[in-house]
């Protein structure tokens, strides 16, 4: 009987509970949130191509890809030209796929910025025989 | 005029990828680095330029091996591919005259090389055939070896105007001693044929059947002259979704089920790179709102006037809330601004609950989906000037045309009820950039590019994702999977629909 009594006296459990909350004690209402903060789970991403001085005119596709291969992004690209957009990420992206004709280069996202150069990188001497 | 990048003496276009058909190809070393005419396809291997004892010019080219070598693929200069023409190859060489060592001989060897396109490298070129040696005469060392040689090198009969695509290589020899071949000036009779979007290799035959320039395995409308690209937001392959309260100004339950609709957006563009039209993609999930809602989006900078029409959106044409111009936007409007539904309910009736898709315990409505196409003036707006940030987002709520309600921080439209601003919860000020928050920051609207699945009725969306608060509060930066991470902790299953 007293059995009975405490356990009529135990608050009915949840017949649905969900795992513990980490903040339990917040709610939205108390959240302290940035005023810079952009509630977003995405991020634009600043493009900038530089162009190469092709011997002939150079057009093809150019594309823009998630490192998955998800394009988000094509157009008809003059080799020499620089080139400059903006495109809209998921907030994780650390790379991005370029494509030009065959020719397939990736592009680190740094901050907000992914830049590519069709011209090598790579350091001239000038050489004295 | 002696220094030039290339010369181009005609133009004839043999793929609209590499405009062809010079009838010389040249180098001399003057407007780029090694790197760059390597970019172009030429192969400058163990050379570098050099501004000492040029030929002509500024720079001349050398070899830079340290070692002579009497290998024909040490040190050398050799064209792109080429269709060749007749006469002959000229271009000028000297030895720098160092005294350093014991200097043997030095020379310079020209070769061609055919193409091979079943060769296993991925150059495709075929066996070398050499047909030149020029050996420098004694004396080798010293200022009396400086004097320049103008060398003018036969084309071979078989490779002359032939119809198959070569390489010439100039390679320069030499055995003991440490003194060095300079050249310059390099004239090759033919016309440039590699195709530097190709990893160089010759240019294809060009196909292009709507004649837009692009050519049919590039285009995504390879019969339509009208249509040659699609770039998508999110993605090819995934929705987005928008997830709205409706009770601005004041807050709401932030359960972000009154309004929810999943989308995709597709620009379609031209070969100019103009955007042809951008097709919507809306697929109409959930709403659990007592208000009657509609929703559409702006195109933040693209003016009214430069859209044709807009088919496949739901606007009664008796609506009392939106007032459609001919060409299909909504007037008044500075930007376009497409309404895709002006009422959620008039394309999915209310449930038995009076809501859709909001309680599991309710029946399960199938979302209806809306394809709506907004057609761009012809030539008008190019791709590169129309980013995704274009696409803003709003509601407008309870049937009040002013309560629009956007993702936090995107700008009102001009038909906003402004004076909204500041009453109750809202904390919009124009003169801040604040808009459509609350005096501690919270919003009125989601956007989850990456898609996500909305709480039940009435359950806040941080009692449905239990990392939501962590990720708001450190700016974005923690718990950046609170959305998606289905491991124990992230979520309560129940309070999601």
């Amino acid at each position: 009987m007293v059995a009975g009594i405490l356990v009529s006296c135990v608050k009915f459990p949840d017949p649905r509970p969900g795992p513990v909350k980490p903040t339990d004690k917040i709610t939205l209402g108390d959240a302290k949130v940035s005023d810079t903060f952009s509630w977003s789970t995405s991020k634009s991403v600043d493009v900038h191509i530089t162009g190469l001085p092709t011997i002939v005119t150079v057009k093809s596709t150019l594309s823009l890809s998630l490192q998955d291969g998800t394009r988000l992004y094509s157009l008809f690209h003059n080799m020499s030209h620089d080139l400059k957009l903006s495109i809209i990420v998921p907030s994780e992206t650390t790379n991005l796929t370029l494509k030009y004709g065959s020719m397939v280069y990736n592009l680190k996202v740094i901050g907000n910025k992914a830049e590519f150069s069709f011209i090598p990188d790579i350091p001239e001497v000038i050489e004295v025989p | 005029m002696k220094k030039k990048f290339f010369s181009i003496l005609c133009t004839v276009v043999i793929s609209s990828t590499v405009v062809l058909g010079q009838s010389t190809v040249t180098i001399d070393a003057e407007t780029s680095s090694v790197a760059t005419y390597n970019a172009n396809c030429w192969s400058l291997i163990q050379q570098a330029r050099t501004a000492t004892l040029v030929i002509g010019g500024a720079y001349s080219l050398v070899n830079n091996n340290t070692t002579p070598s009497l290998d024909i693929t040490t040190s050398y200069v050799k064209t792109p591919w080429m269709k060749m023409g007749s006469g002959n190859i000229t271009f000028s060489a000297r030895l720098s005259g160092s005294t350093t060592g014991t200097t043997l001989s030095r020379a310079i060897v020209v070769s061609y090389i055919p193409y091979d396109p079943s060769s296993l490298l991925p150059s495709k070129e075929g066996p070398t055939t050499t047909f030149y040696t020029y050996n420098f005469l004694p004396p080798l060392t010293g200022t009396a070896s400086q004097t320049i040689q103008n060398l003018s090198v036969p084309i071979p009969v078989e490779i002359a105007n032939s119809t198959g695509v070569y390489k010439i290589m100039v390679s320069f020899l030499g055995d003991g001693g440490a003194g060095r071949i300079i050249s310059d000036n390099y004239i090759f009779p033919g016309t440039y044929g590699s195709d530097p979007s190709n990893s160089c290799l010759p240019a294809e035959p060009f196909l292009d059947a709507d004649g837009d320039g692009v050519q049919n395995n590039q285009d995504m409308y390879p019969a339509d002259a009208s249509r040659a690209y699609n770039s998508y937001y999110p993605s090819e392959v995934s929705y987005g979704t928008l997830a709205f309260e409706d009770n601005w100004p004041a807050k709401g339950d932030y359960d972000f089920n009154d309004v929810v609709v999943d989308y995709r957006m597709k620009t379609v563009t031209n070969s100019s790179n103009f955007v042809v039209e951008v097709i919507g993609e809306f697929i109409l999930k959930a709403s659990g709102a007592i208000f009657n809602n509609g929703f559409g989006f702006q195109l933040d900078g693209i003016g009214s006037d430069k859209i044709s029409g807009v088919t496949g959106n739901s606007v009664s044409s008796s609506s009392p809330v939106f007032n459609i111009a001919p060409n299909g936007v909504e007037s008044g409007q500075t930007y376009a601004t497409c309404i895709v539904f002006d009422n959620f309910f008039n394309i999915i009736p209310r449930g038995p609950d009076k809501l859709v898709n909001t309680i599991k315990e309710s029946s399960y409505i199938y979302p209806a989906e809306l394809t709506v196409n907004i057609a761009f003036v012809a030539n008008t707006v190019s791709i590169t000037d129309f980013s995704s940030l274009a696409f803003n987002f709003f509601i407008v709520a309870d049937d009040t045309r002013g309560k629009e309600i956007h993702l936090p921080n995107r700008l009102p439209t001009n038909l906003a009820n402004t004076s909204l601003f500041g009453l109750k919860d809202d904390d919009s000020s124009i003169s801040l950039g604040k808009y459509y928050k609350t005096v501690n920051n919270l919003p009125w609207g989601l956007n989850i590019i990456q898609g996500f699945q909305y709480p039940v009725e009435l359950a806040p969306i941080n009692d449905a994702y239990l990392y939501f608060i962590e990720w708001a509060e450190s700016n974005g930066t923690a718990k950046t999977d609170w959305f998606s991470n289905m491991d124990v902790g992230y979520r309560n299953q129940f309070k999601i629909y």
